[in-house]
């Protein structure tokens, strides 16, 4: 019981939209390569998620897929379900924008940000998330 | 200026320690999945005698969920067809989770063993069905 109510808080943290806005690699915070980068991550309460980037300099660039998602106390899981037909050529070759990929992020929460974690080379990177909805 | 140094080092410091709070991620890493890597290059090396082979393979993981696994020379009883066929495989751990689109280059040194006097065709197949070979005599 207090395990289903710990998961249901922290559903609930993780619900809303979500925008990239720092990483941190080897213990230093950096902000985005690219300050261009819009990066936003919108978890639904129907269980569908939305990930989609775009640069503030290029109208024409644009990556959008929905998934299913779901989650554990420590990760998320989200299945790529449809992706943007209208998506830039270059948004193909990125695994986040196939159909039917499954990916698995340990995420946390901390003091309001989304913290996920992503491999780079042997080492991680935490890609850092604040809430803008 | 004193006083701007020692500001300087508080900010810094501070700026440290809210770097260094990383938040409790589990320790669990996404299930990752061995794949075959292609091969751009293959080169040999100079430690190429009859007693010690290797050759450096080379070639880019396309994004950062890969990560070097293994190779293998000879892995399956159909590679072993031939005499004085060598065949290499190079595997990649494939993490599961979020990418970045960084191509990163990779190149290793793989051990063939010892090699009997003739002429050696070494091929390194790609996950794709292709091959890079490489064709040397030992003498």
């Amino acid at each position: 019981m207090a395990f289903s109510s710990l998961v249901l808080a922290v559903s609930q943290l993780l619900l809303g939209q979500w925008q990239f806005y720092k990483m941190i690699y080897q213990g230093q915070e950096m902000p985005p390569r690219d300050s261009n980068l819009v990066l936003q991550y919108t978890f639904e309460e129907s269980g569908v998620s939305r990930l989609k980037w775009s640069y503030k300099n290029d109208s024409k660039f644009h990556c959008e897929r929905i998934g299913q998602f779901s989650f554990d106390e420590s990760n998320f899981y989200d299945k790529v379900t449809w992706v943007n037909p209208d998506n830039s050529v270059q948004c193909g070759s990125d695994p986040d924008m196939q159909l039917g990929r499954i990916s698995q992020v340990p995420y946390s929460i901390v003091e309001g940000d989304l913290f996920t974690k992503i491999p780079l080379n042997g080492e991680v990177i935490y890609y850092v998330w604040k809430r803008i909805e | 200026m004193k006083k701007f140094s020692i500001a300087s080092f508080v900010v810094l410091a501070a700026f440290a320690a809210k770097a260094n709070a990383l938040p409790d991620l589990p320790v669990d890493e996404p299930t990752k999945v061995e794949r075959v890597m292609s091969v751009t290059n293959v080169f040999v090396s100079s430690r190429m005698d009859r007693d010690d082979a290797s050759v450096f393979i080379s070639g880019q993981f396309p994004n950062s969920c890969y990560q070097w696994s293994r190779a293998t020379v000879n892995e399956l009883e159909e590679d072993k067809s031939a005499q004085n066929m060598h065949v290499l495989r190079a595997y990649a751990n494939v993490s599961q989770g979020m990418c970045l689109q960084v191509i990163t280059p990779f190149t290793r040194e793989v051990s063939i063993g010892a090699l009997g006097d003739g002429q050696h065709t070494i091929r390194v197949l790609n996950g794709d069905g292709t091959y890079q070979q490489l064709i040397v005599d030992i003498r």
